[in-house]
C-alpha cells in the first residue's frame, strides 16, 4: 500500500529526529528550574472563545489571529498569547491563591508572520512561523521592583541551561521611553511614530524626530546615544544625564528598577549576559516597565522576551501587578541543532 | 560580533559610492578592477560583496555586523536590522507611472483621494512593480484599489504589451520613463543608502558599533548622519 505523503505548510516544518529529544531536554530543563524557583506548572488551552466585547487591544490580538467557526457556528480563536491566558487563569480559577502567585506553563501559539521576519528568512524557526512552541513564567501580585529582579534571574537561569552559552538579555524600560516622549514633547501620533519607529530599529527617522524636537544640542546627542546604542553603564549614564529634563520623575525611577535588575542578575554571576537597552520597545502594547528580550549570534530574532504588563491585567479589572516572559523554544532549538550539526562537521560559522 | 568587522556591500552601480564612504570612515577596501572575488579581507575589516537585496540577509543572520544598502531595500523587505544612518548617496525615489491618457485619469483619481472625495466604483487598477510591499502599502493607504503585479525587471514593458495599467519602479532621473512613453503621476517616497547594522552585534559589541558609526558620520561629505 503506498503512503499519502504528509505535506505540512510552507510556514511549519515538523521536527525530525534529533531536534525532539533537543525540544525535550530544553523544555524540561526549563520546567526543573522553573518548579525549583517557585513556580507551578498550568496548562493552557489552545483555543479561547471569541469575545467581540473584550477590551480593545485584547480584542485586536483576537482579531489578528487564526479562528475556527465550530459546528453551532461559534468562534474560536487559536492561542496569540500565552500571557493573556497565565494572566485570565491567575485572575480567575486562582484569584484566592497566595501571592505572589508564581506560575508557568508551556504551549503552542499560533501568530501570523510578521512582515518584518518572513521576507528575509530561510527556514521557520527564524522567520516567526505560524505555530510556535513557548515556555513562560509569570509572577503576579509580587511586589516592588524585587519582582522584576526574579523574573529577570529566573530567565538568564532559564536560557543558561538551553546549551546556549553565548546570550545576552536586553533591559529596557517603558517608563524611560514615556519620559523620553515628554522629553521631546511629542504627541499622541508623535509617540506612536517614536515607537513604531524604534520597533523597525529605523534609527534614521529616530534621528530626524529628535532633530526637529525642541530639545537641541547635547541633550539630543544623549537621547539618541541612549536609544541607539545598547551598552552597560554608558546608556544609564546618558539616561542619568537627560533626568534633569524630566520632570515627571519616570527616567529616574526607570534607572532605579535597572539597576535593581543589574544588581540582581549580578549576585547569580549573569550581569555579563544583560545589556541595557533604551530604545527597546516589544511588539505586544500592554508593558509598562521593564522589558527584556534575549538574543544569541546567528539568530536574527529575539530567543526570549517579556517583562512587566500591569496594563494588561488593568485591562482585566485588576490593579494586581504581573511579570514574566516567555521562551521560544523552536529558535533555541534551531539553533542547538545548528551548532550540533557544525560541531559534528568540525567547525563553526559566524 | 567577531574582532574583525564585516561589512556586506552591494554589488553594481552603488558598489563604488559605497567604498568611498568607507574609505572616509577608515575602512579601505581595494577590489581589483574586474575580479569575480565576492569577499575580501583588507585592513581592520572584511567585506562581503552581495546583491544589494541580499545585504540585509546577510546582515539580518549575523554573517556580516554592518552593510549598505538602499533604503528601497529597505522599505520593501523590511528586514529585522538597525538602520542607523542615511549615508546620503544613491538618491532615488518611488514613483507611480503609467503611459496617457491611463497617467491623467489616475492622477485625477490620486488628486480626489489626497482631496478626500469620493469617486464612483472602478475596476481595480493593475499595477506591475518590483516592490510589491511599497505598492501594497501605498494603494491601501490612499484608498485606490489595485491588482499588483510582481515582476522581476523591465517594468516600463508592462504597460506597453498589456500586462499593466501603471508601474511603481525606483526612478532616478525619469529618463527611462519618458523613452518609454511613461508619464510620471506621483513620487512615494525618496530613498538613499543606508548603514545598517546586525542586532545582536549592537548588543555583544556596543562600544564597537558605536565608534564604527561614529566614524561614518564624522569623516562623511554631504548629508550624511542627521
Amino acid at each position: 500500500m503506498s503512503c499519502m505523503p504528509y505535506y505540512a505548510t510552507d510556514e511549519n516544518t515538523a521536527l525530525i529526529p534529533s531536534e525532539p529529544a533537543i525540544r525535550r531536554r530544553v523544555e524540561s530543563g526549563v520546567a526543573s528550574l522553573l518548579a525549583a524557583l517557585g513556580h507551578t506548572e498550568v496548562a493552557i488551552p489552545t483555543m479561547q472563545s471569541y469575545d467581540p466585547e473584550a477590551p480593545a487591544p485584547i480584542r485586536e490580538m483576537m482579531d489578528a489571529g487564526y479562528k475556527l467557526v465550530g459546528p453551532g457556528a461559534e468562534v474560536v480563536v487559536l492561542r496569540h498569547d500565552l500571557t493573556e491566558a497565565a494572566a485570565a487563569i491567575a485572575q480567575g480559577e486562582l484569584a484566592s491563591s497566595p501571592r505572589p502567585l508564581k506560575l508557568f506553563y508551556s504551549g503552542t501559539v499560533f501568530r501570523p508572520p510578521h512582515p518584518a521576519e518572513w521576507s528575509i528568512a530561510t527556514s521557520p524557526w527564524e522567520r516567526g512561523a505560524i505555530e510556535t512552541q513557548q515556555l513562560g513564567a509569570e509572577i503576579f501580585g509580587g511586589q516592588g521592583r524585587s519582582t522584576d529582579v526574579a523574573a529577570a534571574v529566573a530567565l538568564a537561569r532559564c536560557l543558561s541551561i538551553t546549551g546556549i552559552s553565548d546570550f545576552q538579555i536586553r533591559i529596557g524600560h517603558m517608563g524611560a521611553l514615556e519620559a523620553v516622549t515628554d522629553v521631546l514633547e511629542l504627541n499622541v501620533p508623535g509617540k506612536v511614530q517614536l515607537g513604531s519607529a524604534l520597533l523597525r530599529h529605523d534609527m534614521v527617522a529616530v534621528s530626524r524626530m529628535i532633530a526637529a524636537s525642541s530639545v537641541h544640542g547635547s541633550d539630543c546627542e544623549l537621547i539618541r546615544n541612549m536609544l541607539f546604542f545598547p551598552s552597560g553603564d554608558s546608556a544609564l549614564a546618558d539616561a542619568h544625564a537627560l533626568a534633569r529634563l524630566d520632570q515627571s520623575g519616570r527616567l529616574h525611577e526607570a534607572i532605579r528598577d535597572i539597576h535593581a535588575v543589574l544588581a540582581g542578575l549580578a549576585c547569580c554571576d549573569m550581569r555579563d549576559h544583560a545589556v541595557v537597552d533604551l530604545g527597546l520597545v516589544r511588539r505586544l502594547a500592554y508593558y509598562t516597565g521593564t522589558v527584556f528580550e534575549a538574543f544569541t549570534p546567528g539568530c536574527p530574532a529575539p530567543i526570549a522576551g517579556g517583562g512587566r504588563y500591569d496594563g494588561l491585567l488593568r485591562l482585566m479589572g485588576s490593579s494586581e501587578p504581573a511579570v514574566g516572559f516567555a521562551v521560544e523554544l523552536d529558535r533555541i532549538v534551531g539553533i542547538c541543532t545548528k551548532a550540533t550539526a557544525q560541531s559534528r562537521n568540525g567547525g563553526m560559522s559566524r | 560580533m567577531s574582532a574583525q568587522v564585516t561589512f556586506a556591500l552591494p554589488s553594481g552601480r552603488m558598489l563604488d559610492d559605497c567604498l568611498h564612504a568607507l574609505a572616509r570612515a577608515g575602512f579601505e577596501c581595494d577590489i581589483a578592477e574586474g575580479t569575480r572575488k565576492l569577499m575580501f579581507e583588507s585592513g581592520p575589516a572584511r567585506y562581503i560583496l552581495a546583491r544589494p537585496g541580499d545585504v540585509p540577509v546577510y546582515v539580518s543572520h549575523g554573517a556580516a555586523d554592518f552593510g549598505i544598502v538602499g533604503k528601497d531595500v529597505l522599505d520593501e523587505d523590511c528586514p529585522d536590522v538597525y538602520e542607523l544612518l542615511d549615508l546620503g548617496f544613491g538618491a532615488a525615489r518611488f514613483a507611480l507611472a503609467a503611459p496617457e491618457p491611463v497617467a491623467a485619469e489616475l492622477y485625477r483619481r490620486v488628486s480626489e483621494k489626497r482631496a478626500g472625495l469620493c469617486s464612483p466604483p472602478s475596476r481595480p487598477l493593475r499595477v506591475a512593480t518590483k516592490f510589491p510591499r511599497v505598492a501594497y502599502t501605498y494603494f491601501r493607504g490612499i484608498g485606490i484599489p489595485a491588482e499588483i503585479i510582481t515582476l522581476r525587471g523591465a517594468l516600463e514593458l508592462a504597460p506597453q504589451a498589456g500586462l499593466a495599467d501603471a508601474i511603481i519602479d525606483i526612478v532616478s532621473t525619469g529618463r527611462t520613463l519618458r523613452e518609454n512613453g511613461l508619464s510620471e503621476i506621483e513620487s512615494i517616497s525618496a530613498t538613499t543608502a543606508r548603514l545598517i547594522a546586525n542586532r545582536a552585534s549592537m548588543g555583544l559589541w556596543p562600544e564597537g558599533a558605536r565608534a564604527v558609526v561614529s566614524a561614518f558620520e564624522t569623516n562623511q561629505d554631504g548629508s550624511v548622519g542627521e
